[in-house]
């Protein structure tokens, strides 16, 4: 069942000079979690903020449980928010301030505090319920805010706008299980905006990229990963990132090949979308899709290079390799024993590669 | 020459202590990161260094001379902040050559020379084509490579970096940190870098500074803070997902042989941490695995169980997942590969910890008995 749906909505800002949001398009399912990710600007918290009802739809409609709700209060669009500016009542006790929602819709409080007590303990917070919200830091000022959303009855959609930002990595790592935990258990649907894209793989069922305004690209954390529409996405999800090789179509003896320099290889049997001769592409290839040495396999492609600068992280090390077409990030599980400035060889099949068409940014498409 | 030692040195804010009795050197032309939470003072210590800040007490050395007292001019070091601030009237020449004009220099460089000064620092960069602009035709990227160079192009003796590439996308963050790495080589700078993220930390220092609320926790090489991290606390600031403190087991002798045993799970102790562990007569010690050195098992493979749990949730993180398992009272998360399919929540899961990659902690003081 639907229970958000964005159609060719527009949010222009200072008359229509600067566009926000582009004939944005979505639609989330019953019991979802549906991120929208991009970096700075992208659009997405204006999004967010027309499905609450705190800016105008500039154009376009939004339906929220089927219920058109373009010229709704936000308190008429049975929704909850956890907004990072989302205020606390500063004279009620962290309790009383989750608990609101719960009384005004007249529960017992044996029923408020049975429920209250479940999340407020997931969202570590049950140690702060007496205290009043101005003797808590942001962190946990953002984590009340985070369980009233969550406690709300009866609502259609929870709208959560970046609300585990404030905390430091291990907590936020805690927390962010937690939340996918709880909605796990909860069954509720939920639009999460972040510009963590880490973040968005973890927590999301789907994840909506978006960039400069425009949709980028819907689908599952893995199918972002494995088959991103386009170079933004390629670039934005996974780190340490993708690298992209230039290459150039060519044909011999009736057979297409990639080529740049003296590196060649045929192109992958899965291509679904045929070729031109001396078409320009963009061959990417994920850190994690390198070994380490020479490959004898007729699927695999070795390069040579020199090992630049060598990133030791602990059970992943990162081998920054030049080679004669350009850098590539290398990760190697465990710790290796390449020294800097080591001349190495690395290989990489041709079935993992991703392939984009230089003048449009867009993927080629492989069956995967 | 530009050795840094910090002996004892503590920062009060009123009553609020920032630094505590925080002692360290760092050695001529070397790379230290600083690693810690937001807040736990690690630009109070590059302000300090810096001279923005006074010190509350203690000594502030750099090539063997108290600069404590010495007003931030004469210190000769420089420092680049997260947010960069450019100016926007001056062209990227211009701004990069500010420094280098200041009337408080005590040698003014000749117009030639300060050419063939940016010259260098900017081909390096890789901005050189860009210094006719203005601030607002350039990408962040390329703001903060402006602000990197208008800092080297001092030649200060120490360089005091603060979060600069935090707020970079992953893209320019790794392009930017080998630059950065292989130009403060060239130029053996000393130099001091502040993050809040372990894989910056570990990947771009030569040595790592673990602090923590005002207090150093370690300072050591990679390799020595992931094979022995001083502290509970260090272990939770590395690894993604970070490691695993299971608090509050009890050793066990059982035939001759250590265990620790608690709710769902069961391994072997070493001899040498049987050892500490008797030395101190501890009889609950707190556990520390890294996500990375859990095996989950499948029913064909022939390693000993060591724990069984049930799966609670499963986050896919692109090169590789995290499943968080529920053992009696802990949630331990695991690292699985990529493409991991057994996600159900509440299915029974087994896995395997060798003896080997378990650390163990005072429960008290929360450190490593292998070290403290």
């Amino acid at each position: 069942m639907e229970k958000l749906r964005i159609e060719n909505v527009w949010k222009y800002y200072r008359g229509e000079k600067v566009e926000a949001v582009k004939n944005l398009n979505l639609v989330c399912q019953k019991g979802e979690i549906l991120i929208l990710l991009g970096p700075s600007g992208c659009g997405k918290t204006s999004t967010l903020r027309m499905i609450a009802g705190l800016e105008s739809i500039s154009k376009g409609n939004i339906y929220i449980g089927g219920r058109k709700v373009n010229d709704l209060s936000p308190q008429k669009r049975n929704i909850a928010m956890a907004f990072e500016d989302y205020a606390l009542y500063p004279p009620l006790s962290v309790f009383e301030n989750i608990a609101f929602p719960l009384r005004a819709k007249g529960l017992s409080i044996k029923e408020i505090t049975k429920k209250l007590k479940k999340i407020a303990k997931a969202l570590k917070i049950d140690d702060v319920l007496d205290k009043l919200p101005v003797e808590l830091s942001g962190g946990q000022q953002q984590r009340i805010s985070l369980a009233r959303a969550l406690v709300k009855e009866d609502i259609e959609l929870l709208l959560m706008d970046e609300p585990i930002s404030h905390l430091d990595s291990s907590l936020k790592n805690e927390i962010r299980t937690e939340i996918k935990r709880l909605h796990i258990e909860l069954g509720n649907t939920i639009v999460y905006v972040t510009h963590d894209q880490l973040e968005a793989m973890a927590l999301g069922d789907r994840i909506a990229v978006m960039n400069l305004g425009v949709l980028q690209q819907i689908g599952s954390p893995e199918g972002l990963y494995d088959q991103p529409a386009n170079l933004f996405v390629a670039g934005f999800i996974g780190e340490p990132p993708m690298s992209f090789i230039d290459c150039l179509v060519l044909r011999q003896n009736g057979k297409f090949f990639l080529g740049n320099g003296t590196v060649k290889f045929p192109l992958p049997q899965n291509m679904v979308q045929s070729f031109q001769e001396q078409e320009k592409v963009i061959v990417g290839i994920r850190p994690g899709d390198f070994l380490l040495g020479e490959s004898k396999d007729s699927n695999f492609v070795s390069i040579s290079g020199k090992a630049y600068f060598i990133e030791p992280v602990g059970d992943v090390t990162v081998i920054y390799l030049q080679t004669e077409v350009g850098r590539l990030l290398v990760a190697a599980l465990g710790t290796t024993a390449v020294h800097e400035n080591e001349t190495l060889t690395v290989s990489f099949s041709i079935d993992h590669i991703h392939i984009f068409d230089k003048k449009t940014d867009k993927a080629i498409l492989c069956k995967r | 020459m530009a050795k840094l030692e910090l002996r004892e040195v503590v920062k009060k804010y009123g009553e609020v202590i920032a630094l505590d009795r925080v002692s360290f050197q760092v050695q001529d032309g070397e790379f230290l990161t600083i690693l810690g939470r937001p807040g736990a003072g690690k630009t109070t210590i590059l302000k300090i260094i810096a001279g923005v800040e006074p010190i509350t007490q203690g000594k502030l050395l750099l090539g063997g001379e108290d600069i404590a007292s010495l007003s931030p001019e004469f210190r000769d070091v420089a420092m680049v902040f997260e947010t960069y601030a450019l100016y926007p009237h001056l062209s990227i020449y211009d701004n990069i050559v500010f420094p280098l004009r200041s009337p408080l220099r005590r040698r003014t460089l000749s117009e030639s020379e300060l050419k063939s000064r940016v010259g260098e620092i900017t081909e390096m960069l890789q901005i050189s084509d860009l210094l006719d602009r203005k601030p607002v035709e350039l990408s962040g990227g390329q703001r903060q490579r402006v602000s990197l160079a208008r800092a080297l192009v001092r030649r200060p003796q120490l360089f005091l970096m603060d979060e600069p590439i935090a707020h970079l996308d992953a893209k320019l963050r790794h392009g930017l940190r080998p630059e950065l790495r292989n130009l403060q080589r060239r130029l053996g700078v000393t130099t001091l870098f502040t993050t809040t993220d372990y894989m910056e930390a570990l990947g771009i220092g030569e040595r790592i500074l673990v602090l923590n609320e005002g207090k150093v926790l370690q300072i050591g090489t990679q390799r020595e803070l992931w094979a022995t991290p001083a502290s509970e606390e260090v272990g939770e600031l590395l690894g993604m997902p970070p490691m695993n403190i299971i608090k509050g087991a009890s050793p066990r002798v059982k035939a001759g042989e250590m265990f620790l045993a608690d709710s769902g799970f069961k391994v072997k102790i070493g001899k040498k941490q049987r050892l500490r562990i008797e030395e101190r007569s501890l009889t609950k010690v707190d556990v520390g695995i890294h996500p990375s050195e859990i095996r989950l098992l499948q029913s064909d493979d022939k390693y000993e169980v060591t724990c069984i749990g049930r799966i609670y949730v499963y986050e896919p993180l692109g090169t590789k997942g995290s499943l968080s398992v529920r053992v009696g009272e802990h949630t331990l998360k695991v690292q699985t590969e990529a493409r991991f399919t057994k996600r159900t929540p509440e299915e029974q899961i087994k896995m395997y910890i060798n003896e080997r990659d378990i650390h163990i902690f005072d429960p008290t003081t929360r450190k490593n008995i292998s070290t403290g």
